[in-house]
Formats: structure tokens, sequence, C-alpha cells
């Protein structure tokens, strides 16, 4: 159970300055209180600091974060126009097999079974149908920006500054920049994600 | 615009402000953020889009405390650098070069004693008295009861007062 | 009906020649198997990243235009591997004690290490692989909180050459540490 104001000490008054600020002592315990605080500087200064400091914590302003940055986090998600795929399945190692390709497989059979005399396509890798290709640059995007971001933080606590200052900053610096950085974009350099080839 | 994209756009700022003011700088605020945005669209799917907020700021204050232990960790000693745009964007009423140097010198020192302020009343000040968060946002984001939020609140400012207490000759100042 | 699984067994089969093809070498000395450490059982695995030979290149020719510095990143590079877990499905000790068994194996496999951070819940390891004075791989193994990754990027990796390409850095001393990491061998 409090004991009333009036048998607090200065010490107890000043623990309490801050739910008194905020009005949230109970009523009788305010007015007791103001009473002492009516007659004693010390305490009323002590006040008048805590108001002061919350009047400027209230000033404080909130920032926007740079634009290079946010095109950055950008670049690396919707951007790539892909969703980044949480489990990978099968079809998402290489390009997706389209039943044309299904197709061109039973050709090969066919012709390997000696059922068709026909010359197969030449070799060569096929290219990725667009979506195909706008996930792996998505996934590219992400793994080298994640590179980038671990090698960067851990840059900040090696104890090595001749590694840090020689190997990882560099790199990881050159990996965000790779990515569309500040730097980049000052070099006149686009960071737009990759259109539908 | 995409609903990420917006959900980007609406909160970037509550995100980045917020690891600015706790780790005080700049530079890291930016990664943190950016680990943050990256987190959400990894996490996209399974996201609760009505309490984003709360989760935002929940990872974020985990990422900015995991820098937090690794700087203390760290032989390199820290020091947290007044950040110019915090001081020098002071709305103040007072004219006069003397009170306008005198309130430059005053935020500098409340921002500094806010750095060196732990856990929980760090995360809860800049939420509440910065940010101007409800104490239920604040509950939420940091998984705290609501009267845990409000003592904190109160306790925090109490240790910043008295940090501050020792600089300011607090007659001088009423 | 009986003919169905007899059909679709030869279709994978036709395909197998195809799946071989966009595999790549894992004789290369960047090449790292993250996916064999055993660290991630299969139902903890929310991440996985398997960007490897033509796929690479047609990125590299992809983003040539529009964002050259990472096309020619990409370019030099043979594959890129990611795997992520979250760690509250495995438990933050396993996936500690298998990193910490990777990057010792990466030690013994000539692996030279960048950095190393060991924390209450955080562990890093980034190694990287030089052959002849040039940085043919890279490897994180990253434990944050309750996210767990491991990457693996193989192929020529110029730090000196991502350095200067959009700020015009000059980093001799780069290169000499990468070179005095070959001498060390």
């Amino acid at each position: 159970m409090s004991r009333w104001p009036e048998t607090w000490s200065c010490e107890e008054i000043r623990l309490h300055v801050e739910p008194y600020l905020d009005g949230e002592l109970p009523a009788a315990t305010m007015t007791r209180m103001r009473s002492h605080l009516g007659g004693c500087p010390e305490c009323a200064a002590q006040v008048h600091l805590a108001n002061e400091i919350q009047n400027e914590l209230h000033a404080l302003p909130e920032f926007d974060i740079p634009a290079p940055v946010l095109q950055r986090i950008l670049d690396q998600t919707i951007r790539a126009k892909e969703p980044l795929p949480t489990r990978v399945g099968i079809w998402d190692r290489w390009p997706r097999p389209t039943w044309a390709a299904l197709a061109a497989a039973a050709l090969a059979l066919a012709l390997g079974l000696g059922v068709i005399n026909q010359p197969t396509p030449s070799s060569g890798p096929e290219p990725p149908d667009s979506a195909a290709l706008a996930q792996a640059t998505a996934e590219a995007r992400y793994a080298l920006a994640k590179t980038g971001l671990l090698t960067r933080k851990a840059g900040r606590v090696l104890h090595d500054k001749t590694l840090r200052d020689q190997i990882v900053m560099p790199t990881s610096r050159g990996l965000s920049q790779a990515l569309g950085s500040t730097a980049a974009q000052e070099s006149g350099v686009s960071s737009e994600g990759v259109d539908d080839v | 615009m995409t609903g990420f994209e917006e959900v980007v756009s609406q909160q970037q700022r509550k995100v980045y402000s917020f690891a600015r003011y706790y780790l005080g700088s700049p530079e890291e605020a930016e990664d943190v953020t950016q680990e943050v945005f990256l987190k959400l669209w990894s996490n996209w799917r399974k996201i609760d889009l009505t309490s984003v907020r709360p989760w935002l700021l929940r990872v974020t204050r985990n990422a900015c405390f995991d820098r937090l232990r690794q700087r203390r960790s760290s032989s390199r000693v820290f020091l947290p650098e007044s950040d110019p745009e915090m001081v020098e964007s002071s709305p103040t009423q007072e004219s006069g070069p003397e009170t306008l140097a005198q309130r430059a010198a005053f935020r500098r020192h409340v921002t500094q004693a806010l750095e060196k302020l732990g856990e929980p009343y760090r995360s809860v000040l800049i939420l509440r008295e910065i940010q101007g968060l409800r104490y239920r946002d604040i509950s939420e984001a940091l998984g705290m009861p609501l009267n845990t939020v409000r003592v904190n609140i109160h306790r925090g400012r109490l240790q910043l007062r008295e940090e501050l207490a020792g600089r300011y000759d607090s007659v001088s100042m009423a | 009906m009986s003919r169905l699984p007899i059909l679709s067994i030869l279709v994978v089969l036709c395909l197998l020649p195809g799946v071989a093809a966009a595999q790549f070498n894992t004789d290369h000395p960047g090449y790292f198997p993250i996916e064999e450490l055993g660290i991630f059982p299969e139902e903890s695995i929310n991440l996985e990243i398997n960007l490897t030979g033509p796929m690479i290149k047609f990125i590299a020719l992809a983003t040539h235009e529009e964002e050259p510095e990472l096309s020619q990143l990409v370019e030099e590079l043979e594959s890129i591997r990611v795997r992520g877990a979250d760690v509250e499905v495995i438990g933050a000790e396993g996936v500690r004690s298998g990193i910490r068994s990777a990057a010792q194996k990466l030690t013994e496999n000539g692996w030279t290490s960048m950095v190393r951070i060991r924390d209450d819940d955080e562990e890093v390891y980034i190694y990287f692989k030089e052959q002849a004075g040039e940085m043919m791989g890279l490897t994180v193994l990253s434990l944050e909180g309750d996210e767990a990754m491991l990457i693996n990027l193989v192929g020529k990796i110029d730090p000196a050459g991502l350095g200067s390409l959009a700020s015009g850095l000059d980093l001799p001393q780069l290169e000499q540490a990468v070179q005095s990491a070959g001498e060390k061998e």
C-alpha cells in the first residue's frame, strides 16, 4: 500500500515525477505532489527537467529512408516481378519444361527407338521462358544482396582492421554497388528490375 | 502499386526512424531497414497484414538489438556520433543564437542519453515518445503487457532524467 | 492404364541428359557442397536457390543493358546456391554445431577465413577460395536469430573489380591480400 506523498522524501517524490507528469497517479496523490512541488524548488526543477526531456523527445523528427536504399529494396523484391520462392520445387531448379519440351523429349525417345528417322535439332541450352528468367534473376539478386549484407555487417565487428578494410568492406561494398546502390546511381547506371525478355 | 510496395512505402519511415534512433547511425539503420524488408518479402505469404506494423517493429528491434550486442562484444570502441539531422531539425520557438545553441546542445544530450539506455527502455521510449505509438501497439510490437509498457516508459524517462541531471543544473533550467 | 507409368518413366529418362547438362562442375575449386552438409533436415528448409551454368549466363545477358555491374558480377560465376532454414524447427544448437563443423571442413579444404563471428545467438563464417591469386569461390555460413543460411558462390569473384566498378576505387591492397592468402599454401 502506498504511503501518502507528504511522508515521502524528496528522493521518493522524484521517482514519481514521470507518472505525475502523465497524470497517472491517483487523484489524491496528484494533489499532494502538487502541493509538495509548490514548496520545494529542487523537486520542482526535476519536474521541469522531465518536462523538457519529454518535449524534446516529442519534437524529434522521423526520417524517410534515403531514396537509393528504398530503390534497392524494391529492386531486390517486388521489381524482380516474381515472388521469391520459399520452398523451391524440382521444376524451379532449371527452366520449367513446357509441354513442347516434353514433346521434344518424346521425339528424342522416338528417334532413339528408331520409330522416326529424322535428325534431332542441334543441341545447346534452351533459352528459358521470361517468367523463369525473371524468377532466376530475382533469386540471384537476393542471394548476392544477402551475401553483401552479411559481409557488411560482419565487417563492422571485425577485430582485425586490416582484414576488414582490405577484403571484407570492399567486397560487401562492391556487392551492394553492383546491385544498384547510390554509387551506381551516381554513375548513371539504372538499377531497374529486369523487364520481361 | 502492389501490396508489398504499399506496405514498404507506408512503413519505411517507422522502421528506418526506429533503427536510426536505436543505433545512432544512419548507415547501420539503412542496413537494418534493408534486412527487415527483405525478411518481410521472404515471409510475405505468411504475414497477417492487419498486424504488419507490429511485426516489422519487432523484427527491426531484434535486428537492432543484435547489432548493438555485436558492438559491445567487439573490442572496437564505438562512439555514437551526433546525428546532425536530428540536432539541426529542432523546431524551436525561442530566438537568439545562444538559445538556439543551448537547445541544439540539449537535443544532442537527450539523443546521446537515449543511446545509452538499456532494453527495454530504449525501445519503448523510441516507440512512444518519438514515434507516438499507442500503448496497445507497443505492447503488440514488443510482446509486453500493457501495464509493463507504461511502467517501462516511466522508468526509461526517469533514467534519461538521471543521466541528464548530472549535466544540467536542473534548478537553473526551471 | 499400364502405359501411363511406362511413358512417364521414359519421359523422365529422356530428361536425364538435360538434367546432367544443367548441373555444373563440382570439381571447381570454389565449389562447396552446402547441400550435403546435413545441417538442415528437409522439413526445415524454407529457401532453396540453385542457379547454375546456362541459367547464370542467361541472367548475365538479360541484365547486361540495365544492370551492367550485376551482369558482370554474375557473368563470371558458375553457380549461386543458397539454402535457408527455420532454426526453430531444427534447434539453434544443432545448427550451430553443424555450421562449426562446416567451417572446419572449409579450413581443411584450403579455404581462407574472411570473417568469423560468434555471439549468443549469432554465428557467421565467411570463407573464400583462392587460386592463382584470384578469388574462385565464396562461402557464407550464417546463423542469425531464427534464420540460418548457407551460401556458396562458385566462380571468379573479383573484389577489386567489384569495388572499382561503380566508385572508381583502386584497391591494390585487396589484390595483395588475396595473393598473400595464396602464398601461404
